[in-house]
């Protein structure tokens, strides 16, 4: 009876086993696969997709320069984020502080408040601030992409200082404070320094969800404004070349520098979260 | 006799004046009408349980709290709605709470360098205070580098490093070891007074109480119980709290009889066993509690023959004396701790060990006395 | 030893006075007022999102409309009443509803066994390896990531071109797996398996390693401790975690536009087109208002759950 159960039992364990990892496997393939096979598109010699490319080329990447629509919109995606990261990050900040600093009742209910642009559906906000720019008149393109990315970006940096704030001592700022350190003073040389890399988190997500935004931008683009993400799904729409291919895979390239960087300043176990 | 609410130095005024402080709403404040006043060059002493509201008063002189009720007064000035960073005060921490990302000097300078003092100014003192807590080598390291007693010395050269007119201490020598404990007591109190340092210090442990203070601030529940010096507080306990939570205590419930001598009150207790007691204030016919300290109780050398049963033994002028049975006994080293039971109560005696009756075991009859002088008689 | 004169500091007579070092006094009446005040800023952004959002509410209640004409039609719940009757917009919803229940579960059972190696692994080399790995999808561009995912599911796409060159499909024959709630499921999967991954990883995390170790003293080996103890404990990072999901997935915009081709549209989908192309801001916005009251109520729904799994 025992060496029955036990061989159910193992049987069992292995089944187990071997179906974890296949999950593993594939979900890792589902994550990949993709990417890589983009990647390996962009260097095809020839211009329609043949698995494997039957030739070897760097040309998609010249085209890129050359067409004019992909490096415009490159410098407005640029400069978008540019301008957007430091002001989420100064307002996202600003807010995790404010309502750290003294302990209220309100607390949770004001945090999800925070977090409400990116809680509901990014369409949304999108037709909204459509419709409230029209209705103010505002016609210049940049600066609503600004105010949109500004509003979807900056609850990341809040809950990212929020974090770095909830895993620090706050007697250090009573410490601080007993050695005659003014509230700003103390923000300044003790509480900011030990947040960085909160901050810094916060910054680069920032960045990199504005760079990638298309459900919000879509909205609000116009022939003369667009971004990277819209650029290429337009391109994508008649062409059917690898150029996009060659795009894509610089911004994978993008998005892998920026998770080493993450890696390499905070920890990107800390980033997503998952260590104290 | 003296109760020590103020102190007995004349000084210029006091540094810190509490009038009838509150902390705290609702039907159980935490911290409820504490009056007390704080001489320069004191070390003064918030001693208590946990929840007697001794860290909140710390907190609320520090201005981490606002007051609900009264006044705190620094130097004669009211701090009510000063925030903590325009007070005179400098607060060593449990936890210490030095900046992670500064180094020791950093840390010391930190004081200094928001009090717009020149470069030179801030050097000197950082240097001072190093020398001070004995950390000269250890300027360039940073917190997390010292072991816990360095932390402590130098969490007090920055409070030090602000030459502050109150320094506030939050259980100081609670994360330190037993033996570092007993020494840094003594270095702390050295380096306070040779200062002329003025501290309120807030602890639980009541040896650290009775060794380092001027005064004891006895607090329980929000409330203070006693005022005094440390000899005042131990001898002439209010009542059986502060008796308990200062030294061991026996209570013995009894009712006075009046005087039977000159300044020698006789007390029956309640099971008519007369014990006499000197220099007490009640009065005839007056029910009243009995204190006595363990170590005033005296196991009488030669005692056997002592009759089997328990007849009452009559007190012989200023010599208590009392027979009960023996209980156990627990060896501290360089003391014993004998417990007798008599009549329902466990008595705690406690002798040097040179002293012990060793031939005594469980349920031997024993005679305990103790001097008239050393109970301390309280209005029940 | 030193004997300087603490107390009353000769060198600083200043600091005995409220202002400090003679900071204005401007600067100090700000610093002492509440830090709730730097909330401000974020306020102010708030504030207009909040505007934005009751402007376009408020356009869900006429008939009809369009961005930058007057809206028309008496005040009402008419429009509601209308996209709820109308088949067109009902198959929008049902499609929603549909492709997000579908991917959730999918993307739930891919990203459990990864993120439990995040969490379990012994090793924080591999820990920050796999977290790397897949937070490189989750930083990469959505668009890229749903071009990539056409290239492998189209046509002439990879997974084709294997079961040709297998011989499993012939030349001229091929399996559909774009334009149609197939692929708009594995890109809906694609999108949401980095978020519920870290999530569940997240929700793992304050897991108790010990009451596993206690199952398993009483005899219970690896697969029963897992599904009788482990499994039930981490229920609420999994309600988490797919909560997150349903409500991504069913709010999605660019997976069923790039994948679904026009034959399969979303609710996100249905909106824009209504608003950009069909020039009926009211159906557009009484969609949205659907839409938000979605999310919102299945992260209320979600909220209690969690609250009472732990009660």
């Amino acid at each position: 009876m025992r060496n029955h159960r036990g061989l159910i039992a193992r049987v069992r364990l292995r089944l187990c086993l071997a179906t974890v990892w296949t999950l593993r496997g594939s979900a890792f393939v589902l994550l990949f696969a993709p990417i890589l096979l983009v990647m390996l598109q962009s260097f095809n010699g020839t211009s329609y997709t043949r698995i494997p490319p039957s030739s070897w080329s760097l040309r998609w990447y010249w085209n890129i320069l050359a067409r004019e629509e992909f490096a415009q919109s490159f410098v407005t995606s640029l400069t978008v984020a540019a301008i957007v990261t430091p002001l989420s990050v100064v307002i996202g900040t600003l807010a995790a502080y404010g309502l750290w600093k003294r302990p209220f009742s309100g607390a949770r209910a004001a945090q999800s408040l925070m977090m409400s642009p990116i809680l509901l559906p990014l369409v949304v906000t999108g037709l909204s601030l459509l419709v409230l720019f029209n209705r103010v008149h505002l016609r210049d393109g940049l600066l609503g992409i600004v105010v949109a990315h500004v509003i979807i970006t900056f609850p990341y940096c809040f809950r990212a200082v929020l974090a770095a704030l909830e895993r620090y001592d706050r007697q250090l700022d009573e410490a601080a404070s007993s050695l005659r350190a003014r509230p700003w003073t103390t923000f300044r040389h003790v509480t900011l320094p030990m947040v960085r890399p909160g901050v810094f988190a916060g910054a680069l997500f920032a960045f990199v969800m504005s760079f990638d935004d298309f459900a919000t931008t879509i909205f609000l683009i116009s022939p003369e404004r667009k971004t990277l993400p819209i650029a290429i799904y337009q391109y994508m729409e008649f062409n059917l070349d690898p150029t996009v291919s060659a795009v894509s895979t610089l911004l994978v390239v993008l998005a892998t520098v920026s998770v080493l960087l993450i890696e390499k300043f905070i920890g990107m176990d800390r980033f997503v979260g998952l260590r104290a | 006799m003296k109760n020590s609410v103020l102190p007995s130095v004349s000084t210029p005024g006091p540094v810190l004046e509490l009038d009838r402080v509150a902390i705290g709403y609702g039907r159980e404040p935490v911290v409820s009408d504490v009056s007390f006043v704080v001489a320069a060059g004191e070390f003064v002493t918030l001693l208590g349980p946990s929840g007697s509201g001794k860290t909140s008063l710390l907190r609320a002189i520090a201005g981490f709290v606002p007051v609900t009720n009264g006044d705190i007064r620094l130097q004669g000035r009211p701090m009510a709605g000063v925030p903590p960073y325009e007070r005179d005060i400098a607060v060593v921490f449990q936890n210490y709470a030095l900046f992670p990302h500064m180094t020791v000097v950093q840390n010391l300078a930190f004081g200094p360098r928001t009090l717009g003092l020149p470069k030179a100014e801030i050097a000197r003192r950082a240097q001072q205070v190093l020398r001070q807590v004995r950390l000269e080598a250890f300027g360039d390291r940073y917190p997390h580098e010292l072991s816990g007693g360095q932390q402590q010395r130098v969490a007090i050269a920055r409070a030090l490093a602000m030459q502050p007119a109150l320094l506030l201490l939050d259980e100081p020598m609670s994360n330190l070891d037993a033996r570092l404990r007993a020494q840094m007591r003594i270095e702390l109190i050295d380096l306070l007074k040779s200062l002329s340092v003025t501290a309120i210090s807030v602890t639980h442990d009541q040896d650290e109480a009775l060794a380092m203070s001027d005064r004891i601030v006895v607090m329980a529940e929000g409330g203070v119980r006693q005022i005094g010096t440390p000899g005042e507080i131990y001898q002439r306990p209010i009542d059986p709290f502060v008796a308990g939570f200062v030294g061991d205590a026996n209570v013995i419930r009894a009712t006075c009889r009046g005087e039977v001598h000159e300044g020698l009150a006789r007390f029956d207790t309640e099971w008519g066993h007369p014990l006499h007691v000197r220099g007490c204030t009640l009065r005839a016919d007056d029910a009243g509690l009995l204190l006595v300290r363990p170590e005033a109780i005296t196991l009488p050398a030669g005692a056997s023959g002592m009759p089997a049963d328990a007849q009452a033994v009559e007190p012989n002028g200023d010599l208590n004396q009392l027979l009960g049975v023996f209980k156990s006994r627990a060896y501290m080293g360089a003391t014993s701790e004998i417990r007798v039971t008599l009549h329902g109560e466990e008595l705690l005696v406690r002798l040097p060990a040179s002293h012990d009756r060793h031939d005594l075991v469980p349920g031997d009859s024993v005679c305990i006395q103790w001097d008239a002088a050393a109970v301390r008689a309280i209005r029940r | 030893m030193n004997t300087s004169a603490f107390g009353r500091s000769k060198e600083t007579p200043a600091l005995l006075s409220g202002s400090d070092r003679g900071a204005p006094a401007l600067v100090q009446r700000v610093q002492r007022l509440s830090p709730l005040w730097l909330a401000l800023p974020a306020c102010l952004v708030l504030f207009i999102f909040g505007i934005g959002l009751l402007d376009l509410l408020l356009w869900s209640l006429r008939s009809s409309g369009s961005l930058g004409a007057e809206a028309l039609g008496p005040v009402g719940l008419q429009t509601y009443a209308r996209i709820l009757s109308d088949p067109l917009y009902l198959g929008a919803l049902g499609a929603t509803l549909r492709l997000s229940a579908v991917s959730t579960i999918a993307s739930l059972v891919l990203g459990l066994p990864i993120a439990y190696w995040i969490v379990r692994t012994p090793s924080a080399r591999v820990r920050a390896t796999l977290i790397m790995l897949v937070a490189v999808p989750f930083m990469t561009s959505l668009i890229v990531r749903l071009y990539a995912l056409m290239l492998v599911l189209g046509n002439t796409g990879l997974v084709n071109r294997v079961l040709h060159g297998l011989g499993i499909l012939p030349e001229n024959d091929f399996l559909p797996l774009i334009r149609n709630e197939t692929s708009v499921a594995i890109g809906l999967t694609y999108f949401v398996l980095p978020f519920v991954i870290f999530t569940l990883a997240g929700g793992f995390r304050r897991f108790d390693r010990t009451l596993e170790e206690a199952a398993q003293s009483l005899g219970a080996d690896e697969v029963i401790t897992f599904f009788r103890v482990t499994l039930p404990l981490l229920a609420p990072g999994v309600l988490a975690a797919g909560t997150l999901a349903f409500v991504l997935a069913g709010t999605a915009f660019a997976t069923p536009l790039l994948l679904g081709g026009s034959a399969v549209r979303m609710i996100a989908n249905v909106i824009y087109d209504q608003a950009m192309f069909a020039q009926n801001l009211p159906v557009a916005a009484a969609l949205s208002a659907v839409a938000l009251v979605f999310t919102l109520s299945c992260l209320m729904l979600a909220g209690r759950l969690g609250r009472r799994a732990h009660a």
